[in-house]
């Protein structure tokens, strides 16, 4: 069971609010990945951030730039899950499998201790952002699923 | 109800209370970055985080807003005609759209564009 974090400014509005974890607290959460093995060694790059990945701030991550260093988490798996999903769906249903580019598992993340911040805007869908070096994230996966099970795979 | 903009990795890029101004910018962003290969989706969830209905991409969203755009001149103006191509041979400044505002007016597709913002 996850503590609850504590410290940190906590901002309003569009502003950024991000936590840092304490020493002794623990944070579980979710990441879409491309691999469904700990030890591989590509896992690590599941864990960059857009900036990172040379992508371009967009949306938050322009406003904010700070966002732009930050990867995409969720509290529950099933929400995880919920986005590859409507994702995957959408594009298959325009007969654009080819751009496909989400990962097929979800990793969980234990995330413990001060090399860690995050935000939680408490947002219906569960989503958090986390900030970290990216390889302490991948040496906090706990443990990697297929985001669909296998009967819905094929 | 609750709107979240995000990449074709799953990653959260905006959210939205407003689901007009969650279109409004997935239609902006997928604009502007039209030449990164980049596809932006648009999901919607309920306040208690249920999920609705399909992910939207920006032709969806384009096609909803016209549809909208269509059924409110309608209903303003009476009717709208099926969508007119331009005759063969004659000069390209026949409209591609053509209403018929009820006192008989013909309104070409630039002047719908203006009555539907003006609709709101």
């Amino acid at each position: 069971v996850a503590t609850a974090p504590t410290n940190g400014p906590r901002l309003q509005g569009d502003r950024l609010e991000i936590l840092n974890l304490g020493a002794g607290e623990q944070l579980v959460v979710f990441r879409l990945v491309k691999t469904a093995h700990r030890q591989d060694p590509s896992l690590v790059d599941s864990f960059r951030s857009n900036a990172d990945l040379g992508k371009p701030a967009v949306g938050r991550e322009e406003r904010l730039p700070e966002m732009h260093h930050g990867i995409s988490v969720f509290k529950t798996r099933a929400q995880a899950a919920d986005r590859r999903r409507r994702i995957v769906d959408r594009l298959v249903r325009q007969g654009r499998s080819e751009d496909l580019r989400i990962g097929d598992y979800i990793a969980r993340l234990r995330l413990v201790g001060s090399g860690f911040r995050f935000e939680d805007r408490n947002s219906p869908d569960r989503h958090m952002t986390v900030w970290g070096d990216a390889s302490s994230l991948a040496a906090a996966v706990v443990d990697i699923s297929p985001a669909e099970p296998a009967d819905a795979t094929d | 109800m609750y709107y979240a903009i995000s990449d074709s990795e799953g990653s959260t890029l905006d959210t939205f209370t407003d689901e007009r101004a969650a279109e409004d910018a997935l239609v902006e962003l997928s604009q502007r970055h039209d030449t990164s290969g980049e596809t932006f989706f648009l999901l919607a969830y309920e306040d208690d985080g249920s999920p609705i209905g399909d992910a939207r991409v920006v032709g969806d969203v384009l096609q909803h807003q016209l549809s909208g755009l269509l059924r409110q001149f309608e209903v303003d103006y009476g009717w709208v005609a099926p969508l007119v191509p331009s005759s063969a041979g004659e000069a390209p400044v026949v409209p591609l759209l053509t209403a018929k505002a009820t006192d008989g007016t013909n309104t070409t597709a630039s002047e719908l564009t203006f009555l539907g913002s003006s609709t709101g």
